[in-house]
């Protein structure tokens, strides 16, 4: 596994650093891996598959124009740092994970009741906020936390909709 | 004085250059790395790379800065006088950062998608949604922007005022989607016979910020004397843009 890049240390450090809310450290976040995130989306789509819903096209389609909508903005709005369309996918990625384990429990309950609308927020809510802090540290925003999560929060509320309806 | 070309990579020696884990990843002796290097000097002398850096001016926003300038765009009133822009040495509006009238493009762009978003939402409760919905608001409402940044261009031309640059235009009139934005969402939340009030508010009172704004280029003429005279139809153009406003956030509602 050395030779394709994929470190399983390092993907599981940064799962349990989301599931439990741990300040990431930077040395982790400047090794940017795409293993973590297919793996993630392999599973959001297997467990939609589960759930009946058959959309790995709109998946991977949206995923690709708001990934590059993010990096456009992110660059754009970032006064000292850039950042490469690699690492933007990879956080973004990892940052789906609260939205799998929605989607997890989604097999199992319909989302029209009001406990399911409460959920759906939350885990958008999680998801933002891991995003937003990764990128936070990577781009050394000042001030504009907020402006950087509604992009974000923006891409996983429509992400949401897409396996939730 | 004659003016002494320098390569910028002058600078460049073999021991200042990355390497990976002590192998030499670029070499200064190898005849691609003179072809990439003399790319690079391209690219950055380039038109796209001027575009992106002159955009990159318009999104140094902060948080305050956004939150202040939502509340000049819903709440005009509120903020009485001039609103005195500072210009930076250029003669253009500083940063968005150190001014708070100052047009910046976040606002805009965040604000289109997320009307975008909000006219399918609002299809998708009245029971026809489909995606091609999405297409058609987004293509219409740039059509909007279009024509009416052409107008309003034009009549700043035609009547000598100061003109802006094509990006601020954009930045100013692409503020009436913030609210559009507002009008959408306060529909959806209390419903259809909420409309007509909400709507004639939040455009009345974007018509009144787009009207201070414009002061700025109208109040200046584009000769090199001041004229002291106040300009009728200057100010009766300031009235057509905020009439203007008014039936375009009409028209982008109706949908």
């Amino acid at each position: 596994m050395e030779e394709l890049g994929i470190n399983p240390d390092h993907i599981k450090q940064k799962t349990i650093s989301i599931l439990t809310f741990k300040h990431v450290d930077e040395r982790l976040l400047e090794d940017p891996d795409m293993a973590g995130p297919f793996l993630y989306v392999l599973i959001f789509g297997g467990l939609l598959l589960l759930a009946g819903k058959v959309h790995f096209g709109a998946i991977y389609g949206f995923g690709v124009m708001g990934s590059i909508g993010i990096f456009t903005v992110l660059n754009l709005m970032s006064q000292s740092r850039e950042i490469d369309l690699y690492r933007t996918v990879s956080i973004l990625g990892y940052a789906l994970l609260p939205i799998v384990i929605l989607s997890a429990i989604g097999v199992f309950m319909r989302f029209n009741n009001p406990v399911g609308m409460l959920l759906v927020v939350l885990s958008v809510c999680w998801s933002t906020y891991t995003a937003t802090s990764f990128f936070e540290t990577l781009l050394e925003l000042k001030d504009q936390r907020w402006l950087i999560s509604y992009p974000i929060g923006l891409l996983y509320a429509c992400f949401t909709l897409l396996a939730i309806f | 004085m004659a003016k002494i070309q320098t390569s910028p990579f002058a600078h460049l020696s073999q021991e200042s250059l990355p390497t990976f884990a002590g192998v030499k990843m670029i070499s200064l002796d190898n005849p691609m790395t003179q072809y990439g290097l003399n790319a690079t000097k391209a690219f950055a002398g380039s038109w796209f790379s001027n575009f992106w850096s002159s955009l990159h001016v318009y999104f140094d926003v902060t948080n305050t800065y956004v939150i202040k300038k939502l509340q000049l765009i819903t709440v005009p009133y509120i903020f009485r006088g001039e609103w005195q822009q500072e210009l930076n040495t250029d003669g253009l509006p500083g940063s968005p950062k150190y001014n708070q009238h100052a047009p910046d493009l976040y606002i805009p762009l965040m604000s289109f998608i997320t009307f975008i978003l909000l006219s399918g939402l609002k299809s998708g409760f009245s029971g026809n949604f489909s995606p091609q919905i999405l297409g058609i608001t987004a293509s219409s409402s740039i059509i909007f922007l279009c024509f009416e940044l052409l107008i309003v261009y034009g009549g700043l031309y035609f009547l000598q005022c100061l003109m802006p640059s094509i990006l601020e235009l954009i930045a100013y009139c692409g503020y009436k989607f913030v609210p559009c934005v507002a009008i959408a969402f306060c529909s959806i939340l209390l419903g259809g016979a909420i409309y007509w009030p909400v709507f004639l508010y939040f455009s009345v009172c974007f018509a009144i910020f787009l009207s201070k704004s414009f002061k700025r280029y109208t109040a200046h003429n584009s000769f090199a004397y001041e004229v002291e005279s106040v300009d009728v139809t200057k100010q009766s153009f300031l009235y057509v843009v905020g009439i203007l406003q008014i039936a375009i956030i009409f028209f982008l509602g109706y949908y």
